[in-house]
């Protein structure tokens, strides 16, 4: 058997349990069974840990038991694409979304996104804080052109659910009141990397919706209306101070004007 | 006048001493004592991230220790086309971090870009062989620089297999001009598995081509050994490794704990046996 045929069919004898690639290995027919089933639990097991140590919360709220079993779910549907096994993971929230069995834990799949956030911010870039000297000297009539780069550690997610309170009182360290009122309701968050600690915050519907549009690359001033539209009282100056103290907006250029007329 | 720049880092190159995998939960322990281990050794994909803790901590290390980078994610031996996102990465690690040895193993773990993230087994084929040796010449031509390639523990052997392993890696070596990380570990699990004398093995590598040996420990299922990490060395590894050393001279050795990571002195004590091991047979210089 060439090469190419032969991984190809001990990687379907791996994952999907076809039998083809036994009459290939030396021994008998249950030694070889047993020897291939060595390698596919060290892959089960390698993609289960992966998923276990980004997903501790999702882990803690639903239990190992289910965990395993939607983990083995996952793995069939997602294959991993890269031999960095950090990238395994990312579409757990829509796996999450998809079992009859987590039906009753709506904010499930949004706590899987949040917990990827976390992963995906903890290994971002390194930034350098923004010297606001900078912006004092830009002139006035150009504020609303300026384009806005945020954090690379730094993620946005809106959830119906109080995810950040669920999120927190089922990481494996805390301790502390369990409880979580539901009836708390949705929020926005920022998810952002800090002196390599991980910071999870609140944040208001119109400043989410200020950064998401820095995020799409919009200027300032489209941004603002979009701001503004969500809360007539949002106060730019606040705004723009606040994010850029807290490390969220972390460097600016200025859209040349054909861009705002 | 050219005055020659001030560099923070120690020399890159790994010594014949032994050294320990860097494993984050002794990341504090090791840079408050800073024990005299000679080099350490990291997974390179767990350094693969743009950015955080993982790179600020390996700074740290590298600004007083020589570094290997051990890859387990390469795939030298799929006949998928070489990955070349995972490859940039990795040169973009051994640009930033200057490591005396960059290693990966001898086998494949992807087909169809799907990553079974596991050290699999290739069959010794002439066909395998020219394959592989043709994939480690790119990576090699890419890093501009030579890699070591590593024994990996197997459990199972391909019936049209027609080279012993040990000449498939000897050649190996050879036609693609790489250097040998010799597990010797991975040696006798594999002996233990395929009932072949680990002697046979260790004697018929080229002593010149290896350039950093493996320790660790292995677990049993009661039918086959298997390559865990996650025990100290087993008692009969020892004679295997100071016979490796009188055979092949002083050669950088890693002891490697990667599951049920034990305190930082229990994995020092297993690095000070096998430098008692080198030191007996003359192996290190006197500092």
């Amino acid at each position: 058997m060439r090469l190419a045929s032969l991984e190809t069919c001990f990687r379907d004898g791996i994952l999907s349990n076809d039998e083809a690639i036994l009459a290939m290995f030396e021994g008998g027919n249950s030694t070889q069974r047993k020897r291939l089933d060595i390698y596919r639990n060290n892959v089960f097991s390698n993609y289960r840990g992966a998923l276990e140590a980004v997903y501790p919360a999702i882990l803690s709220l639903v239990g190992v038991d289910f965990f395993r079993q939607a983990a083995q779910r996952y793995i069939e549907r997602y294959p991993s694409g890269s031999g960095d096994i950090r990238h395994y993971g990312s579409n757990f929230c829509d796996l999450l979304a998809s079992l009859p069995g987590a039906a009753e834990l709506a904010y499930l799949p949004d706590v899987a996104r949040l917990e990827w956030s976390v992963h995906g911010a903890f290994h971002a870039a390194d930034y350098v804080r923004l010297d606001l000297s900078r912006l004092q000297s830009i002139a006035t009539e150009d504020y609303p052109r300026l384009r806005f780069a945020l954090n690379p550690a730094a993620r946005l997610l809106r959830s119906d659910y109080p995810i950040r309170r669920i999120w927190q009182v089922n990481l494996p360290d805390y301790q502390g009141n369990q409880r979580v009122d539901l009836a708390e309701g949705g929020e926005n968050l920022l998810v952002m990397r800090r002196n390599f600690v991980m910071e999870v915050e609140a944040i208001a519907t119109a400043d989410a919706a200020a950064l998401t549009a820095f995020q799409r690359n919009e200027m300032l001033g489209p941004a603002l209306d979009g701001a503004l539209a969500v809360d007539a009282d949002f106060d730019v100056g606040i705004f723009l101070q606040r994010f850029t103290l807290n490390e969220t907006m972390v460097d600016f250029r200025v859209a040349p004007s054909t861009e705002l007329s | 006048m050219k005055i020659p720049a001030l560099s923070a880092r120690p020399v890159g190159a790994i010594p014949p001493n032994v050294g320990i995998g860097l494993r984050p939960p002794h990341y504090r322990e090791l840079l408050d004592t800073l024990p005299p281990i000679g080099w350490f050794e990291v997974h390179s994909e767990n350094y693969f991230g743009d950015g955080g803790q993982p790179l600020y901590f390996l700074e740290r290390f590298r600004s007083h220790y020589p570094l290997s980078l051990h890859g387990v994610g390469l795939s030298l031996g799929s006949t998928d086309p070489l990955n070349s996102s995972h490859l940039r990465k990795l040169k973009s690690l051994v640009d930033r971090f200057e490591p005396g040895l960059v290693s990966d193993h001898l086998c494949w773990s992807s087909v169809g870009v799907q990553f079974l993230n596991d050290l699999l087994p290739l069959p010794y084929t002439e066909e395998a062989l020219s394959h592989v040796v043709t994939r480690i010449g790119d990576a090699q031509d890419y890093l501009r620089r030579q890699i070591l390639v590593e024994n990996v523990s197997s459990y199972l052997q391909y019936k049209h297999s027609t080279i012993p392993e040990w000449e498939f890696l000897s050649e190996v070596s050879r036609r693609a001009g790489c250097g040998i990380l010799l597990d010797v570990n991975n040696i006798y699990v594999s002996a233990a598995n395929h009932h072949f004398d680990p002697h046979t093995y260790l004697d018929a590598i080229p002593a010149n081509a290896v350039q950093e040996i493996h320790l660790a420990g292995f677990d049993s299922n009661g039918d086959c050994l298997i390559d865990t990490h996650g025990k100290p060395v087993f008692d009969a590894v020892w004679p295997l490794y100071a016979h490796s050393i009188e055979r092949l001279g002083p050669k950088p050795t890693l002891i490697e704990w990667d599951t049920d990571i034990p305190a930082l002195d229990v994995l020092l004590a297993e690095a000070w046996k096998a430098r008692a091991i080198l030191e007996r047979h003359d192996a290190i210089s006197v500092a």
